[in-house]
C-alpha cells in the first residue's frame, strides 16, 4: 500500500510540471494549448539526442531543451497565436490542433515510431525503506519537477515580467493602459510555458520510453489538473497532480491498468460539470474570483 | 386601469452567496399601470426584474402572475405566460437582422399565440414599424446607434406580445429628444393594454410616466405610492440624498 | 421584383437539376477508385452536416463529436455480429442509440459553455472509446471486430455505398435546411448569440440544445453505422479518431459554420484536397492536414460563403452605394 501512495507521489510530482505551463497558458491567454502536447515530446526527444549522440546526462540537458522550446514557442506565439487570440478559445484550439499535427508528424517522419528510451548508468538503482522502494531517477525528477513549479511562481510574484503577466490575466485591457505590451506578454507567455512543457518533456524522456505520440497521453492529464486545481492555479496544479497520480496509482492495482485512461477522463468531464471552478475555486494565481 | 392585480410578490427574497440582494419584499402590479421603480445604485432593482422574469430563481417567498404561481419556472415559461423585458444593457441578436430579432418573439409568443417562421417575419415587419424602425428591416443590430438598438429590444419584447413589460433603464444614454420619442411610445404601449414596470434613473422620465412608484433601498421595499407621495417621503429624501436631508420629521 | 424571383427560381431549378446529375450520374461513369473517393466525400458532408447543427446553429463547440460516430459504427458492428441483425435495422438502431446517448449526456454537459463544452465531448469521446475497448466480450476490445461484409458483387458494393451516403449527405443537409427555416433554427441562432437574451424571448434554451445535440449526434450515428459496414473492420481508434472529428470541425468552419451548404462544400474541398496529398505525399500525409487546420483558421476564419458573399458585395460595392446616393438626393 505504502508502495502505491509513494508511486503515485512521485507521478504527482510531475503531472504538476507537465500542467502548470498549460494552465498557465489557458489562464493568460485564454488558449487551450493542444501543442502543449508536442512541447513535451520536443523536450523528451532533445534529451533523448543530447544522452545518445554526445552522452549528455539527461538531467543537464533540460536548460538546453527548455532554451530551445522557449525560443519555439516565441516564434510560434508572436507569429502564429497572436494574430488568431481574438477569434476566441475555440479558434485558438483548433489551430494549436493544427500545430500539434504539423509537429507531431514530423517527428514522426524525421525519428520515426520506434520506443525509444534513456537508460543512464545509475538508472537501477534506489532507495529501500520499510519496504518501499524508490528509484533514484523518480526522486529527482519528483525533486527537481516540484522546484521548477515552486521557481515558476517565484518568478511570477517577485520579477516585473512575472507581474506583467499576472496584471494581463486579470484584466488584458487595464495591463494595456498601465503601458503593458500585450502581444509581447502573450508571446512571452506561450514561450514560458513552452519551455515548462519542455523541462517536463526531460523528466519524461528518463523515467519513460518515449516516441512521437508520448505527448498526448500527459496532455489529457495536464486538461485534467488544470480543470482540477483550478484555471491557472499553481497550488491547485500541485494539488491536482498529486491527487491524479495518487488515483491513477489506485486504479492500477484496483481495476486494472485498462481503465486508467476511462478514469481519468470521466473524472474530467465529471468535475467539469460539477465544479468548473477547480477544486480550490480559485481563479488565476489565487487572484479574483 | 383597473385595481386587479396582475402580478403579485409575497415577501420576496434572493440571496447571492449569504448576501441578500432583495429581502423581503412584497409588492403587485395592477392590470394597466405603470409602475416605476426605482431605488439607488445596488438597491435591487435589476436583481428584483431577474427574479419576475424567471432569469435567477427566489430564495424565499413567492410570485404570482395572474393566478399562477412563477416559482420554479424557467425565464422561457415566464416569457410565454407573456412577462416580455429589456435589458440595461442591450443584448441584440448578433448574425440576425433587425426583422429577424424582432421575429423571434412572434415565434415564441404568449401561449398558443406563437406562429410559423414564415408569418413570423410578417408580424416582426409591423412591429418594427410600430417602433419607428420600419426602415431599417435588414440592417444588423450592430449598425445602429444605441438610441434604435433600445428600440429594437422594445421591438423585440412587444413581438411577444406581452400582458406585462419589464423595462430596465431603456432611457439611459440617450438624449433629451430621444427620451421625449421613447416616453411617448411607452404610453402608445401602455394605452394599448400592456401593463408595465420600468427601472429608470431618469427621475423626470419616471415621474411623468408612471402612475405608482416602488423604491427599493438596499434590498428592501421603503416607500411605495403615486409619484407626488414618493416625492414627499422622507425615508425616500434620505435614501436617495443622505441623512442629512431628510431628518426633519419621520426618519 | 415579380421578374427578377422568378428568374431566380428557374436558375435554382437548372442548378438544382445539375447538381443532382452531378450527384448521381458518377457512379456508372467513373473508375471504382474514384466513386470510392466521392463515397468518402459524401460521408463527410454528411458529418460536416451534422456537426453545423451544434457549431453553426447553436454555437455549441461540440469537438468530440466522433463520438457518436463511433458509437453509429459500434452498435451496427455488435447488433450484426452478435445477433445477426440485419444491416437497416442495425443502422436505424445505430441512430437511436447515438441520439439517446446525446440526450442523456445534454442534459447535464450543455450546461458547459465554449471551450468548457469542448473539453467535455472531448473527454466523452475518449472516456467513450476506452469503455468499448475495454468490454472486449461484445466489442472485440482492442484486436477490432469483423462485420459481416456486403452480399453481393464489387461493383454492387460501390453502388450500395455510394448510395447510401449520398442519402444519408442528403438527409443531414436536408436537415440543417429544414431547421435552419424553422423555429428551431431561429432559436438555436438566438442562443449562439445570447442565451440569456433567448430565454426570456420564450425560447426554452435548454431543450433546444438537448435536440439540437439528439439530431446531430443521430445523425452522426447513421453515419457511423454506415462506415462500419462499409469498412467491415472496427477498431476503436479508428471510429473515436479525435484527428477525424476536428477534420470535420474544420470542414464546418472552412465552408462556412451556420450555412446550409457551406460544410458540405468545406467537406469535399477539404477531403479532397486530402485525398490529393495523400497521393502525393504518403508519409507527410498529416504534417500537411496540420498545415492546412493553421491555415484556414489563419486565413478563412470564417468561411468560404462569407468570403464568397464578402467578394460579391466588393464588387457590386461601387454601384450599391451609387444606388443608395441616389436615394438619399431623391429623398
Amino acid at each position: 500500500m505504502s508502495q502505491i501512495l509513494v508511486n503515485g507521489l512521485l507521478t504527482g510530482g510531475l503531472y504538476a510540471l507537465v500542467a502548470v505551463g498549460f494552465s498557465l497558458v489557458w489562464g493568460v491567454m485564454n488558449v487551450v494549448n493542444i501543442a502543449h502536447a508536442s512541447y513535451i515530446m520536443l523536450g523528451a526527444y532533445i534529451t533523448y539526442w543530447l544522452f545518445h549522440l554526445y552522452g549528455l546526462d539527461p538531467f543537464l540537458s533540460i536548460p538546453v531543451s527548455m532554451a530551445a522550446l522557449f525560443l519555439l514557442g516565441y516564434a510560434v506565439g508572436s507569429l502564429v497565436l497572436n494574430r488568431v487570440v481574438r477569434f476566441g478559445l475555440v479558434m485558438t484550439l483548433v489551430l494549436t490542433f493544427g500545430i500539434d499535427m504539423i509537429l507531431q508528424n514530423g517527428a514522426l517522419l524525421l525519428w520515426s515510431a520506434d520506443y525509444r528510451s534513456i537508460t543512464p548508468a545509475y538508472a537501477g538503482q534506489g532507495l529501500a525503506a520499510g519496504g518501499v522502494m524508490i528509484p533514484y531517477v523518480r526522486l529527482a525528477v519528483f525533486v527537481l519537477a516540484v522546484l521548477f513549479v515552486a521557481l515558476f511562481s517565484l518568478f511570477l510574484s517577485r520579477t516585473r515580467m512575472g507581474n506583467a503577466i499576472k496584471a494581463t490575466a486579470l484584466n488584458p485591457f487595464a495591463a494595456e493602459l498601465n503601458g503593458v505590451r500585450i502581444q509581447r506578454v502573450y508571446a512571452l507567455t506561450y514561450a514560458i510555458g513552452a519551455a515548462l512543457a519542455a523541462a517536463a518533456g526531460s523528466m519524461v524522456s528518463v523515467v519513460y520510453t518515449i516516441h512521437p505520440q508520448v505527448g498526448n497521453v500527459f496532455l489529457t492529464r495536464a486538461f485534467v489538473i488544470t480543470v482540477l486545481g483550478g484555471l491557472g492555479s499553481i497550488p491547485g496544479a500541485l494539488l491536482g497532480g498529486v491527487i491524479l497520480g495518487l488515483a491513477e496509482s489506485l486504479a492500477t492495482v484496483t481495476v486494472g491498468i485498462g481503465w486508467s485512461e476511462a478514469i481519468s477522463f470521466t473524472l474530467l468531464v465529471a468535475i467539469l460539470i460539477v465544479r468548473p471552478q477547480g477544486l480550490l475555486g480559485k481563479r488565476f494565481f489565487g487572484g479574483v474570483g | 386601469m383597473g385595481d386587479r392585480a396582475l402580478l403579485v410578490g409575497r415577501g420576496v427574497t434572493r440571496y447571492f452567496g449569504g448576501v441578500a440582494a432583495v429581502t423581503d419584499v412584497d409588492f403587485e402590479v395592477r392590470e394597466g399601470e405603470v409602475l416605476g421603480l426605482i431605488g439607488p445604485n445596488g438597491a435591487g432593482k435589476t436583481t428584483l426584474m431577474n427574479l419576475i422574469s424567471g432569469l435567477i430563481p427566489l430564495s424565499k417567498g413567492e410570485m404570482v402572475f395572474d393566478g399562477r404561481r412563477l416559482n420554479g419556472l424557467g425565464p422561457w415559461d415566464v416569457a410565454r405566460l407573456g412577462i416580455a423585458r429589456t435589458f440595461q444593457i442591450v443584448k441584440p441578436f448578433a448574425g440576425m437582422t433587425l426583422r429577424e430579432n424582432v421575429a423571434l418573439g412572434a415565434m415564441f409568443a404568449r401561449e398558443g399565440r406563437g406562429v410559423p417562421a414564415r408569418q413570423a417575419l410578417e408580424v416582426a415587419a409591423e412591429v418594427l414599424e410600430t417602433v419607428g424602425l420600419g426602415d431599417r428591416m435588414n440592417a444588423h443590430a450592430n449598425e445602429l446607434t444605441i438610441a434604435l438598438r433600445k428600440r429594437l429590444e422594445l421591438a423585440r419584447a412587444l413581438a411577444l406580445k406581452p400582458r406585462l413589460l419589464l423595462l430596465d433603464e431603456v432611457m439611459a444614454g440617450l438624449n433629451l429628444k430621444e427620451i421625449e420619442r421613447l416616453i411617448e411610445l411607452i404610453r402608445t404601449i401602455n394605452a394599448s393594454g400592456v401593463t408595465i414596470v420600468v427601472i429608470e434613473h431618469v427621475m423626470k422620465a419616471i415621474m411623468a410616466i408612471s402612475h405608482r412608484i416602488v423604491v427599493l433601498h438596499y434590498g428592501r421595499k421603503i416607500a411605495e405610492g403615486t409619484p407626488e407621495e414618493v416625492a414627499r417621503d422622507e425615508r425616500v429624501i434620505t435614501a436617495y440624498l443622505g441623512r442629512r436631508f431628510g431628518q426633519g420629521k419621520g426618519a | 421584383m415579380n421578374g427578377s424571383s422568378m428568374g431566380r427560381r428557374g436558375a435554382g431549378l437548372i442548378l438544382g437539376a445539375v447538381v443532382l446529375a452531378a450527384l448521381v450520374l458518377p457512379p456508372f461513369y467513373l473508375s471504382g477508385y474514384w466513386v470510392r473517393v466521392i463515397t468518402g466525400l459524401l460521408m463527410y458532408g454528411a458529418l460536416a452536416s451534422a456537426i453545423n447543427i451544434m457549431v453553426g446553429l447553436a454555437g455549441y463547440p461540440a469537438l468530440g463529436n466522433i463520438v457518436f460516430f463511433g458509437t453509429g459504427a459500434y452498435t451496427v458492428a455488435v447488433l450484426m455480429v452478435k445477433a445477426d441483425t440485419p444491416f437497416f435495422l442495425a443502422l436505424a438502431v445505430a441512430g437511436v442509440v447515438a441520439a439517446v446517448y446525446a440526450a442523456l449526456l445534454g442534459a447535464a454537459v450543455l450546461r458547459l459553455r465554449g471551450a468548457y463544452f469542448s473539453i467535455a465531448t472531448i473527454g466523452i469521446n475518449h472516456a467513450t472509446s476506452e469503455l468499448v475497448t475495454n468490454l472486449d466480450g461484445l466489442t472485440g476490445g482492442g484486436r477490432g471486430t469483423i462485420v459481416p461484409f456486403f452480399p453481393g458483387s464489387i461493383e454492387a458494393e460501390r453502388m450500395f455505398f455510394y448510395f447510401l451516403m449520398l442519402a444519408l449527405m442528403l438527409l443531414a443537409t436536408g436537415t440543417v435546411y429544414l431547421i435552419s427555416r424553422n423555429r428551431l433554427g431561429y432559436g438555436l441562432r438566438a442562443i449562439k448569440a445570447d442565451e440569456q437574451a433567448a430565454s426570456v424571448m420564450g425560447v426554452n434554451t435548454t431543450r433546444y440544445k438537448v435536440l439540437a445535440w439528439t439530431i446531430s449526434a443521430g445523425l452522426t450515428g447513421l453515419v457511423g453505422g454506415a462506415y462500419a459496414y462499409w469498412l467491415a473492420f472496427l477498431e476503436p481508434p479508428y471510429v473515436f479518431d479525435i484527428v477525424m472529428s476536428v477534420k470535420v470541425y474544420i470542414m464546418a468552419i472552412l465552408g462556412g459554420a451556420g450555412t446550409v451548404i457551406g460544410p458540405v462544400v468545406g467537406a469535399f474541398f477539404l477531403e479532397l484536397l486530402s485525398e490529393l496529398i495523400w497521393g502525393r505525399f504518403l508519409e507527410a500525409h498529416m504534417l500537411v492536414l496540420g498545415i492546412v487546420v493553421v491555415l484556414v483558421v489563419l486565413f478563412v476564419p470564417r468561411g468560404f460563403v462569407d468570403l464568397a458573399g464578402r467578394l460579391a458585395r466588393a464588387l457590386a460595392g461601387g454601384s450599391a452605394s451609387r444606388r443608395a446616393e441616389g436615394v438619399r438626393s431623391d429623398g
